[in-house]
């Protein structure tokens, strides 16, 4: 019969033995960077870290491939800083953590590194989503920001010019689609993140916000009802826009587009490298404009995008921000651009000639996100985007009013503002 | 009871055994099918060219075989933990008969009633204000305090019933008080101890929450929460024949634990239900 | 204070008490210290003093108390499913029928599977665009389009329900099988002289004898299923529109995400109140009856 002791010998044994094989930190010369980001399919990643490598002998970037999901991804860069772990040297950071993270102590001011004057060369909108609290935290890798694509074809063809206002975005769609086989326009009307950025974008259209520049909430306001109010009735009323988009994240919008069930479609910058592929159906018939706005106001993008923050908590602080410099390289920038189809965050590529011969479309695209604007710049970001979420989605469910939740959120969000404070 | 109930029971049972076990043949298909395949509309049942590449992709992007080593020794360090710590204590408590003895149940079986995530912002609290985050040994430690509860169980249970004047007489034959807990009452204490130590190596070995939130480190991570990191560049672009390879290199060994010990992990999970 | 049974070895007690240190240390260190450390942060109010502000804010929080009656709703739903369904099993494999060692291995392989690992497996069976499930209706002609098990709110919940109910329901038969092994034949023997039919057997014998096994595996259900986590976070993270966010997944948004960590330990300690209610509910059952 099997004793006791040894059961306790063998499972203690074996415990030691894999600890000196395999589960030992590893010692290696020279200083290793490590970020967090989703798995590196196009290797894109790669390449930017050979060309670091090659240059920087003695170092070494790891890219630990996570999940797909940014909320996740969020949350894993928290639960490691949180606890003060050296785990991430660089923060990949989304621009909507920026507040957060830096209001925790758990980035490194940037501003001595990264000075206005070379702040310049980027996008404004990227730089502003990138300070808060009056210092520079992040650097820009990627940019983003909302566009409204539409039919250039199907357009042209009725003779009709591309919509600058609400109205003419109801009118076009009306005249042009054909429910339940075409319909008007598609956003991202699932409740995530995703509506947030889309609902700030009609918001700001109708010369509404959520914050004002000296962070009180101005959510309260006749334009959000106006706002609530005609997203409700593309549904309801105009009938232009599918009940189903209140599943949608953007991969179902863009999968309308692209089968041709939609004639307009609110979405980022990926999505026009993907309608133009081989063997699109619409390749080559898609335009992109900025997002439509009421007559005396104007468009509004919400910007999003990906840059580096330095890790309050990084042993190799110098290294990291030498690596987070690097991959800010117009070289590198051209690297994601080409492989990974996002925006570069730097303004002289939306020139570039080799870039400009892949992407005709840089031009239209420059003209977006120079006018993007970040979401509310507060530490509480995520729960007011919650609030957002789910007041904007009830009304899209008509189980709200657009008066009953601009006053319900509004109140929520003051109770943020209020508990941070 | 007839022929025919005969008969229908057999139906029903191969029914409910098909229920169980389909998901994991379905995963076994998935993970041997080319990417193509996977993707394929009308799914084929059974892979047409049966490929390793899955298998080979999660080995050698990721450092899977880490991940299932650290599960390992996870699991391994926290049940030889709380085998000791638990075999004692349920031994010492079932010498009690003092008004300590409830709360000391109490004490020791609440762990193991009470869903852990309830302690998840506790520990990783306390944890992490003393820097016990990002290390395998303060997830062993986390562990192995759980599993107190499943070893105290099973082994309070049998101690109970276990003859005083076994003990009584080592000792007049000149054993230690350790001496004849080590000599006398653990080898006869083994088999109860291996289903203990069993069951709570499957608990360590599935356990996500405390692994997911506690280690941050990619070469730290175990098994259970590798796999989770595996999800493709988007959301839209899941891996899936990926996810199956892991899911199976990850249900293996329980399942083979399954397949020799199913009785006695049926004794052991029934131990304080026939208490009563 | 601790009288040792044997009497005889007055350092017995000495010996007993120095054996259940180990385990004593652990807990405290692991458990019992950082629980207290908790509750303690849970009631800090401005300027070190002692205050119930957290939890007024957890019982005004209405997405507490959505996600409360979510996951109270969830747990009566799939705890009954598992009973019923983890009952029908163990009725079957108490029966004396050849291969009953390869039934009950087949049974209890669900139960021994890693949650966090058999939930991605199900999410790959009930995936919307190439999943088996959808594939398999759609040829069937049961749907006209792939049902969106994940992406719209009820399917999202229902679908939840399901996979914890084919993940646990082993346990409970497990646990009823060990109180249906001890039941004497003969008791049935007697009954069925007597002219009971098998309902009646079913209900004077099989029943009561029972409850106290019925009762600790509701036990456990009960109160495993209102802190469910793993399954959840892989199947769909609490999504779609929070449909499946459960009192656990809560805590750790409120943790993690928005970082209120204080009052994520207010909401642990209300939750491990809410636990111990349940708990203590049937204990008091099942003392009650016996």
């Amino acid at each position: 019969m099997l004793n006791f002791g040894k059961l306790l010998a063998f499972f203690l044994s074996a415990v030691l033995l894999f600890n000196d094989l395999g589960c030992g930190k590893q010692k290696e010369e020279g200083v290793t960077i490590s970020f967090l980001d989703t798995e590196d399919k196009n290797g894109a990643w790669a390449e930017v870290i050979a060309t670091f490598e090659a240059m920087n002998p003695g170092s070494k970037v790891r890219l630990i491939e996570g999940p797909a999901s940014t909320d996740t991804r969020e949350s894993q860069y928290a639960t490691s800083l949180l606890a003060r772990d050296s785990t991430y040297d660089l923060i990949y950071l989304d621009v909507v953590w920026v507040p957060k993270f830096s209001a925790n102590g758990w980035l490194v001011p940037l501003d001595e590194y990264f000075p206005p004057a070379l702040q310049e060369e980027f996008l404004p909108g990227d730089i502003q989503a990138s300070t808060y609290a009056g210092h520079i935290w992040r650097i820009p890798i990627r940019s983003n920001g909302g566009m409204l694509y539409y039919r250039k074809d199907l357009l042209e063809s009725a003779n009709l010019e591309p919509p600058r206002t609400f109205e003419e975005l109801v009118d076009i769609s009306q005249k042009l689609q054909n429910p339940p086989d075409v319909w008007g326009f598609v956003f991202q009307g699932k409740q995530y993140e995703g509506l947030t950025c889309v609902f700030l974008e009609i918001l700001r259209g109708f010369g509404g916000d959520v914050l004002s520049p000296d962070g009180r909430c101005v959510f309260d306001s006749p334009e959000s009802v106006a706002t609530l109010t005609w997203m409700r009735d593309a549904i309801f009323q105009e009938r232009i826009v599918p009940e189903a988009v209140r599943t949608y994240e953007e991969n179902e919008s863009l999968v309308s587009f692209l089968s041709g069930k939609s004639i307009f479609m609110r979405n980022w910058p990926y999505a026009w490298k993907v309608c133009n592929e081989e063997g699109s159906e619409i390749g080559g018939k898609v335009g992109i404009i900025p997002m439509p706005h009421v007559p005396d106001q104007s468009s509004s993008s919400t910007s999003g995008g990906w840059g580096f923050g330095v890790s309050q908590f990084s042993r190799h602080k110098d290294e990291a921000l030498k690596f987070a410099f690097h991959a800010a390289r117009p070289e590198s920038l051209k690297v994601f651009a080409r492989k990974q189809g996002g925006a570069p965050s730097r303004k002289s590529l939306y020139k570039d000639s080799e870039l400009v011969a892949l992407f005709p479309h840089y031009p239209e695209l420059y003209e977006v996100l120079i006018h993007a604007q970040p979401r509310p710049v507060h530490p509480r970001y995520a729960e007011m985007s919650d609030v957002l979420q789910r007041h904007v989605s009830a009304v899209l469910t008509d189980t709200e009013t657009p008066e009953g939740a601009v006053r319900e959120a509004a109140g929520e969000i003051n109770e943020i503002l209020a508990r941070s404070s | 009871m007839g022929r025919g109930g005969c008969v229908i029971a057999y139906i029903l049972l191969t029914a409910l055994a098909f229920f169980s076990l389909a998901p994991c043949l379905w995963e076994v298909s998935t993970s041997l099918k080319s990417l193509q395949e996977v993707m394929r509309v009308p799914q084929t049942l059974f892979p047409g060219d049966i490929t390793t590449e899955n298998y080979t992709e999660i080995f050698q992007r990721r450092p899977f075989d880490r991940y299932i080593l650290n599960s390992f020794v996870v699991a391994a360090a926290s049940t030889s933990i709380a085998l000791i710590a638990g075999a004692f204590a349920a031994y010492s408590v079932s010498r009690m008969r003092s008004k300590w003895r409830a709360w000391l149940m109490l004490l020791f079986l609440l762990p193991g009633i009470l869903p852990a995530v309830l302690f998840l912002v506790p520990i990783y609290r306390f944890f992490s204000s003393i820097r016990l985050t990002n290390s395998l040994f303060g997830l062993i430690l986390v562990h192995a305090a759980f599993h107190i509860s499943i070893v105290f169980w099973i082994m309070e249970n049998f101690f109970e019933r276990f003859p005083r004047d076994l003990v009584d007489a080592a000792r007049l034959d000149g054993f230690s008080h350790m001496g004849a807990f080590f000599r006398v009452v653990l080898p006869l204490a083994a088999p109860v101890a291996i289903t203990a130590g069993l069951l709570a190596f499957i608990f360590s070995w599935n356990e996500f929450l405390f692994a997911l939130t506690l280690v941050t480190d990619d070469s730290l991570r175990v098994a259970t929460v590798g796999i989770s990191m595996l999800s493709g560049a988007s959301a839209y672009e899941i891996p899936w024949g990926q996810i199956a390879a892991a899911v199976v290199m990850t249900s293996l060994p329980v399942v083979l634990l399954v397949l020799a010990f199913q009785r006695k992990i049926v004794s052991g999970l029934t131990a304080g239900a026939v208490k009563e | 204070m601790i009288r040792s049974h044997t009497g005889s070895y007055p350092s017995d007690t000495a010996f007993h008490i120095a054996i259940l240190i180990p385990a004593i240390l652990l807990c405290a260190f692991t458990l019992i210290y950082p629980a207290l450390l908790a509750l303690h942060t849970s009631l800090a109010g401005p300027g070190g003093t002692v205050s119930l502000n957290y939890y007024s804010r957890v019982v005004t929080d209405k997405l507490f108390l959505a996600s409360l009656t979510r996951t109270i709703i969830f747990a009566a739903i799939a705890v009954f499913l598992e009973f019923v369904l983890g009952f029908a099993m163990a009725l079957l494999m108490v029966m004396p029928l050849r291969g009953r060692s390869f039934f009950r291995t087949s049974l209890l392989v669900p139960w021994v599977l890693p949650p966090a690992v058999i939930g991605l497996a199900w999410r790959w069976i009930f995936y919307e665009d190439y999943g088996i499930v959808n594939d398999l209706i759609l040829r069937m002609g049961i749907a006209e389009s792939p049902i969106p098990f994940l992406r719209q709110p009820h399917w999202a919940f229902a679908t939840v329900v399901f996979t914890d109910m084919w993940k646990t329901a082993p346990f409970v038969a497990i646990i009823l099988l060990a109180g249906l092994s001890v039941i004497p034949q003969e008791l049935y023997e007697a009954a069925a002289i007597d002219g009971a039919g098998r309902v009646r057997r079913f209900s004077l014998i099989t029943l009561p004898m029972l409850t106290p096994y019925i009762l600790t595996a509701l036990l456990f259900r009960s109160v495993h299923t209102l802190g469910i986590f793993d399954l959840v976070w892989v199947l769909t993270g609490g999504g779609p529109s929070s449909s499946t966010e459960m009192l656990s997944l809560y805590i750790t948004k409120q943790t993690f995400r928005f970082l209120n960590v204080g009052y994520g330990a207010a909401l642990s300690v209300t939750m491990f109140v809410i636990t111990i209610a349940v708990a203590v509910i049937f204990s008091f059952l099942s003392r009650r009856r016996f």
